[in-house]
């Protein structure tokens, strides 16, 4: 319990995890390079030295400090006078240990903060103002943990009546599991998501999750989450979380009152999709995540650019930010996706927001391959203030293709239907580890048209519901001959507006 | 008794034969191979060839063989001869140069011959492992008929019995690997085959066992890792592995195959790992502890732990006692004397074992110390704080509870308080007998402190 830069800790002997990051179940192959808008850098905070500081759980609090929690089951604040000083002189001080995986970490007022480890959520208190957690408070354990590896626990997002949210990660390798693809449950609600309400009862929310890594609240008090690609999931993904709601993998509804395992057995596939929800996007795979975290709003006034409330999200896999735009068409979610920022040190799991505008990303590879080198570490993403990025700022959808704004204006001569490749394509459902690209058929840009203000480019397209649609714009520049640094944006097509 | 690697300890790939120490009353006899002696090791030569062990070789070498001040005996590098002739030679000579005498003047001859079969039949997995590696083409079928075809590219022997998947040059393989291997534990044990896509149709790939020439049944562990039960003693084991892709675009599976296959001994049920059987198993065993341990403070530690049951929050003292309490049970469910734990296990890699005690059990679940009053009713955990002695706060019957086990000077002092209960209430506690330790009932405090009134206290003592 002492505060670094000399930092002592009870673990004699550490082996840091990068000659064992060899070995992955998702695909290999990255999108290339390091990339990043114009005016963002990404810095790189030291973390205290012979600590394993593999985060899988951050947040940046109102009271200036950043609290990290890391898998071998400490939580350390770095307490810094100045953002510059978190480069220069970071300080570091142990405020919690020994602790069962902590997958997530919320901010909960001075002096506390709630933690999800595996087998409990956990409000940690300094009582004495010491800047070390006395108490571990036991705020929900009604669920089953089964010392699976794979029972992860995250969250908590906090709605505006107070509730508390996580979810629940199903099993892997779990002897006795009830599976049906890679990923099993053997009940107590694994695969679901929960909510405590303030005074402290535990509700089973929803269910149908597979690996719900990442769990945020909107500036408008929704909640949503991600889930990782496997079986039944046939590409990452971003739901809004509804109570009641199903979410597709069928092993969670062992728990659920109407049904058995046999029952589940027995449902066709066909009505295990109807039954479940659509995501508000879909990640493409490799090009864009295979293994998700929190998804981040961007609700810094400006201070990070011009990208005021949209999703930033990492991902442990491909080491990079990307980015979310949503809309609501016919009263439901849906949106875009596309890279933010990639050439990170590891694979990202947590983003979080400080109230000077730098978005701290927390990093581990956990055991499995992430495109940067390194099996941990703390990293922010900095925009200069000055510099006004070139990139796609939004896309919407319209009933005959969508609208595309930019953040600068457009040379005109490079907005041509050339300029604009579209493909489109679904994901399968079903019990298999991901799914291809189905149906991916080239798209007939019909006609594109530049706004007056040279910053929305409206492309005519033939729409389909139900499936991913790609624009590829790379080719056009801004007036000052600028490309973009990412060239590509995803759209979930769950509606086309009438 | 220090001697450094090159040493006799670390001798011998046994083309042999093993006995398993304890598995039979009968004396055995087996062979593994035709061309080798066979040799019977009979239970009293066990016997007498282990008190001679404790007796000259524990302190350098380990109460388990694993080695300490002297190398491991049981472990894959055995470099200075295979047979029981030249492990009996060797313990005789000495290798003084590495700080161990020989032993010709102080062990009769039969004393040595012991010695040498009990720590012949100590010896974990392979003693050495032939290979075979067949080519095959991206477009075949998974499974083994093709090895009737085709010729192997690549034969020979992993001496030190680790299979090395990484030493396979060719994208697409079919790989026969075959030694005799040696299961020493008394529990049911397994192989483990990890992480990679052992048997995948979507990647091509397929995986055989076979033990003394008879294929063996898997227990699927999961997607990615499978359980083969393997019986005590030595057998020959035979393991076809065959991979040929598909590689999809950016997804290289066949180089994954090679570069992430790991096997393992491990207990039946896979909760954890007794013995690497390729090489990267064996690197991530080495690399995989991470040990907590106690200085002037309590430590606790939360994470999943090897024979305790879920909800179990560990608490390290600082005299070198430890206990675990349970969330879910609100009781003791073990307390060991030794260091606290090895964490690497639980933290390393993906985390899928569990968590080791590094000392001796003076009891363990299912055997718990718990109030008896309310022994079987639900238990609300409610909290426990950190500090120099760490309390945990629950409930049972709606009876408030507080716990707090304390180093004393020769053991710990565990009391029960509550805010709620009057302290005149004859609050019995359930204690497990332990051999090591002696319980004694201990007076308490009658005043109440932060409100909490002491009701019953115990002490548990070094014998």
């Amino acid at each position: 319990m002492q505060s670094s830069q000399h930092v002592s800790t009870s673990i004699r002997a550490i082996v840091l995890l990068s000659a064992l990051g060899v070995s992955t179940t998702h695909a290999f192959a990255q999108a290339s390079g390091s990339y990043a808008p114009d005016g963002y850098r990404i810095e790189t905070i030291e973390t205290p030295d012979g600590v394993p500081f593999e985060i899988a759980g951050l947040a940046a609090c109102d009271d200036g400090k950043v609290y990290a929690a890391i898998r071998i089951g400490d939580v350390w604040t770095l307490e810094n006078k100045t953002p510059d000083a978190a480069i220069t002189e970071p300080r570091w001080v142990k405020f919690a240990d020994g602790l069962n995986e902590p997958a997530g970490v919320a901010c909960d007022g001075s002096g506390a903060i709630i933690v999800a480890q595996k087998p409990e959520l956990t409000r940690l208190v300094d009582i004495d103002g010491d800047g070390v957690a006395d108490e571990y408070i036991n705020l929900a354990d009604d669920w089953e943990f089964h010392d699976n590896y794979h029972e992860y626990h995250f969250g908590p997002a906090k709605d505006q009546l107070g509730n508390l949210y996580g979810t629940l990660n199903l099993s892997h390798d779990k002897p006795g599991a009830f599976a049906m693809g890679a990923m099993g449950s053997t009940g107590g609600y694994r695969g679901w998501a929960y909510r405590i309400s303030p005074d402290g009862e535990f509700h089973p929310y929803a269910s149908g999750l597979r690996s719900p890594a990442g769990i945020g609240t909107s500036p408008t008090g929704e909640i949503f989450y991600t889930d990782n690609q496997g079986d039944w999931v046939g590409t990452s993904k971003l739901h809004i979380l509804e109570e009641g709601k199903f979410y597709g993998h069928p092993v969670s509804l062992r728990d659920h009152p109407d049904f058995t395992v046999d029952s589940i057995k027995a449902l066709p596939v066909n009505e295990l999709k109807e039954m479940s929800e659509d995501p508000v996007v879909w990640f493409p795979h490799v090009e864009v995540s295979n293994s998700p975290g929190n998804p981040e709003w961007d609700e810094t006034g400006g201070k990070f650019g011009p990208f005021e409330g949209q999703i930033f999200i990492g991902d442990q896999t491909q080491s990079n930010v990307f980015r979310v735009m949503l809309e609501k068409i016919e009263g439901k979610y849906q949106g875009g996706v596309l890279n933010f920022i990639g050439g990170f040190q590891s694979g990202n799991i947590r983003t979080s927001f400080d109230a000077h505008g730098h978005l701290w990303v927390g990093q581990t590879t956990a055991g499995w391959a992430a495109k940067g080198p390194k099996p941990f570490g703390l990293e922010r993403v900095v925009w200069d203030a000055e510099t006004d990025p070139f990139e796609l700022l939004d896309i919407s959808v319209t009933p005959t293709g969508f609208i595309l704004q930019f953040t600068e204006g457009l040379k005109p001569e490079t907005v041509t239907a050339a300029a604009f490749v579209a493909q489109q394509w679904h994901y399968l459902y079903s019990g298999n580890y991901g799914s291809p690209k189905e149906d991916l058929v080239g798209l007939i840009t019909n006609s594109v048209s530049l706004s007056d203000d040279g910053k929305e480019v409206t492309v005519s397209l033939d729409l389909t519901k139900g499936k991913v649609v790609e624009i590829d714009f790379s080719g056009v520049k801004s007036l000052d001959g600028r490309s973009p640094s990412v060239g590509k944006v995803y759209y979930t097509l769950n509606q086309i507006p009438k | 008794m220090i001697e450094g690697r090159n040493s006799i300890w670390c001798l011998l790939v046994v083309a042999v034969v093993f006995i398993a120490a304890g598995c039979s009353k009968e004396s055995a006899e087996h062979s593994i191979d035709a061309e080798d002696p066979v040799v019977a090791i009979s239970n009293d030569e066990l016997e007498a060839g282990q008190a001679t062990y404790n007796l000259h070789c524990v302190s350098c070498h380990g109460r388990n063989l694993e080695g300490a001040a002297g190398v491991s005996l049981v472990d894959s590098e055995w470099l200075h001869g295979e047979s029981l002739n030249d492990i009996s030679s060797n313990i005789q000579v000495g290798f003084i140069d590495s700080g161990m005498p020989g032993f010709s003047d102080f062990l009769s001859e039969s004393e040595v011959e012991n010695l040498a079969k009990f720590i012949w039949s100590k010896r974990q997995g392979w003693g050495h492992v032939d290979y075979h590696i067949y080519p095959v083409s991206a477009e075949d079928e998974p499974g083994f008929s093709i090895l009737e075809t085709v010729e192997p590219v690549v034969s020979g022997s992993f001496k030190n019995g680790l299979a090395d998947f990484e030493r396979i040059e060719i994208p697409h393989f079919a790989v026969e690997l075959e030694g005799p291997m040696n299961i020493p534990w008394d529990e049911p044990t397994a192989l483990l085959f990890e992480e990679a896509g052992w048997t995948n149709a979507n990647q091509n790939t397929k995986l055989m066992v076979e033990i003394d020439g008879e294929p063996v049944e898997p227990v699927n562990r999961g997607a990615w890792d499978w359980i083969y039960p393997v019986e005590a003693g030595t057998q020959n084991v035979k393991v076809l592995y065959f991979t040929s892709g598909p590689s999809a675009p950016g997804e290289d599976w066949t180089m994954w195959h090679k570069s992430s296959a790991r096997v393992f001994a491990v207990r039946a049920d896979g909760s954890a790992k007794l013995a690497p059987l390729s090489r990267l198993a064996k690197i991530d065993m080495e690399d995989s502890v991470v040990e907590v341990v106690v200085d002037d403070r309590p430590e606790v530690v939360r994470l999943r732990t090897l024979d305790l049951p879920s909800y179990s929050v560990n608490v390290g003292l600082a005299n070198r006692l430890s206990y675990a309490f349970n969330t879910r049970s609100c009781a003791i469910v073990g307390l060991w004397e030794g260091e606290f734990l090895d964490i690497g296990p639980n933290v390393i890699g993906r985390g899928k074992e569990a968590s080791e005690i590094m000392g001796e059990w003076a009891f363990r679940f299912p055997n718990v110390l718990t109030i008896k009053n309310d022994n079987g009713a639900a238990c609300e955990f409610e909290k426990y704080t950190r500090g120099d002695t760490p309390a945990f706060y629950f409930s049972r019957n709606g009876r408030d509870y507080r716990m707090v086990a304390q180093a004393s000077p020769n053991g710990v002092r565990i009391e029960f308080s509550s805010k709620t209960i009057e302290p005149t209430s004859d609050i019995e506690l359930i204690i497990p007998d332990m051999e090591a330790f002696s319980v004694k009932q201990t007076e308490v405090e009658q005043s109440a402190s932060n409100g909490f009134t002491p009701l019953t206290a115990v002490i548990i003592e070094r014998r």
